[in-house]
């Protein structure tokens, strides 16, 4: 196996740190390219006015899984290295519905309120101030938020474990899925909400 | 659709940026094994900052804790270094496409009070939301879906979910 090279050895710190920089100026530099750093075009999802974070997300999703995957396939990757976040239904579910509810009312999420803050948006710091109070109130409330959520930690769970699917077909499903899902987006965007109130 | 102000340049295409950023991510999972991330770097960033006020403060809880008595430096991480580089990123690309107005964005029915008041509860459970889930859409939506992790395609459904509930109760303050 030849990747990921950080974590099989050959590279060292350094190389990590120039790596995660180099991945952040052009994740940011994205971010603002593509409208992510306007709070605006973020809620617009919402409504069906602008599937553009929509559009974002699922291209970036099915080029990183059809990369990855293929390397995997042809030997260079250990994807069993790579990155993978345990499955907790309570927590992602309960901390999605929350997330969620936020990101409809304050216009952004984390990565796109610092593209917008370092674009000046003052929506974008106030919301970053709001998050630093919200990071406070889930510190303070720990013990009681991990007696309730934090308990069924299901490990790191595949789409492909949970459909019984080989990675190649679940990989193929959700292209296909997606872009059954973009041609769908295009026909009735602008068109959840008749007129605007 | 949403586009950019008169005084700034276009946004790009959608489908392109997203390519690109799938690229970017492949390559964090091909050199480290890791992804993106902005949710973890804000967390050790409160942390320290809360730390240098009162570290007893934060030896007291439980979960600020864990982030200051690791070996390494609350800060010295892959995420916060990440978030360097949005920081810079979003810079180059705001001042080439004068996109640095300062300005507060707002949908067109409300007024700037009601703006800060919606940016700043959102933002709180934002945070909220992505603490318990483990995770932001980047961290854990984007970079969890490409690598067909159960975890991510959850936290997205979920988000999207609530949020087109949520949008719909406060859609004056969008539309």
């Amino acid at each position: 196996m030849l990747a990921p090279f950080l974590k099989l050895g050959y590279i060292d710190d350094l190389g990590m740190i120039l790596t995660s920089i180099v991945a952040g100026l052009v994740f940011g530099y994205i971010l603002v390219s593509t409208g992510m750093g306007n709070s605006r075009k973020i809620s617009a999802v919402f409504y069906g006015k602008d599937w553009g974070v929509m559009k974002v997300m699922f291209s970036a999703v099915v080029t990183t899984m059809i990369l990855t995957y293929s390397s995997f396939y042809l030997g260079i990757l250990d994807i069993s290295l790579v990155q993978l976040t345990k499955l907790n239904l309570g927590a992602q579910i309960y901390g999605g519905l929350i997330f969620g509810a936020g990101m409809a009312i304050g216009g952004y999420c984390p990565g796109t309120a610092i593209a917008a803050g370092a674009n000046r948006k003052i929506d974008a710091l106030i919301f970053i101030l709001g998050f630093m109070v919200g990071l406070w109130m889930f510190a303070i409330n720990y013990g009681t938020i991990s007696e309730f959520f934090m308990t069924d930690n299901l490990g790191k769970v595949t789409l492909s474990d949970v459909f019984n699917l080989s990675f190649g077909t679940m990989s193929m499903l959700v292209v296909l899925t997606a872009l059954g899902t973009f041609l769908l987006l295009n026909k009735i965007e602008g068109k959840l909400y008749k007129k605007s109130i | 659709m949403i586009n950019a102000q008169k005084h700034e340049k276009a946004y790009i295409n959608p489908y392109l940026g997203g390519i690109g950023l799938g690229m970017v991510l492949f390559f964090t999972f091909f050199v480290a094994g890791k992804g993106l991330g902005a949710s973890g770097a804000l967390t050790r960033m409160f942390t320290f900052t809360l730390n240098l006020m009162s570290p007893t403060y934060v030896a007291g809880h439980d979960y600020l804790y864990k982030y200051v008595s690791s070996s390494n430096h609350v800060l010295y991480h892959w995420l916060t270094f990440m978030l360097v580089g949005v920081v810079i990123g979003s810079l180059v690309a705001g001042f080439r496409q004068k996109r640095m107005k300062v300005e507060m964005l707002k949908g067109p029915g409300t007024t700037k009070n009601r703006r800060i008041m919606t940016a700043f509860a959102g933002g709180i459970l934002v945070a909220f939301g992505a603490r318990l889930a483990g995770g932001c859409t980047s961290g854990l939506a984007l970079t969890g879906a490409a690598t067909l992790g159960a975890a991510g395609w959850v936290f997205f459904l979920s988000v999207f979910t609530a949020g087109l509930a949520v949008a719909y109760i406060i859609r004056r303050e969008w539309l």
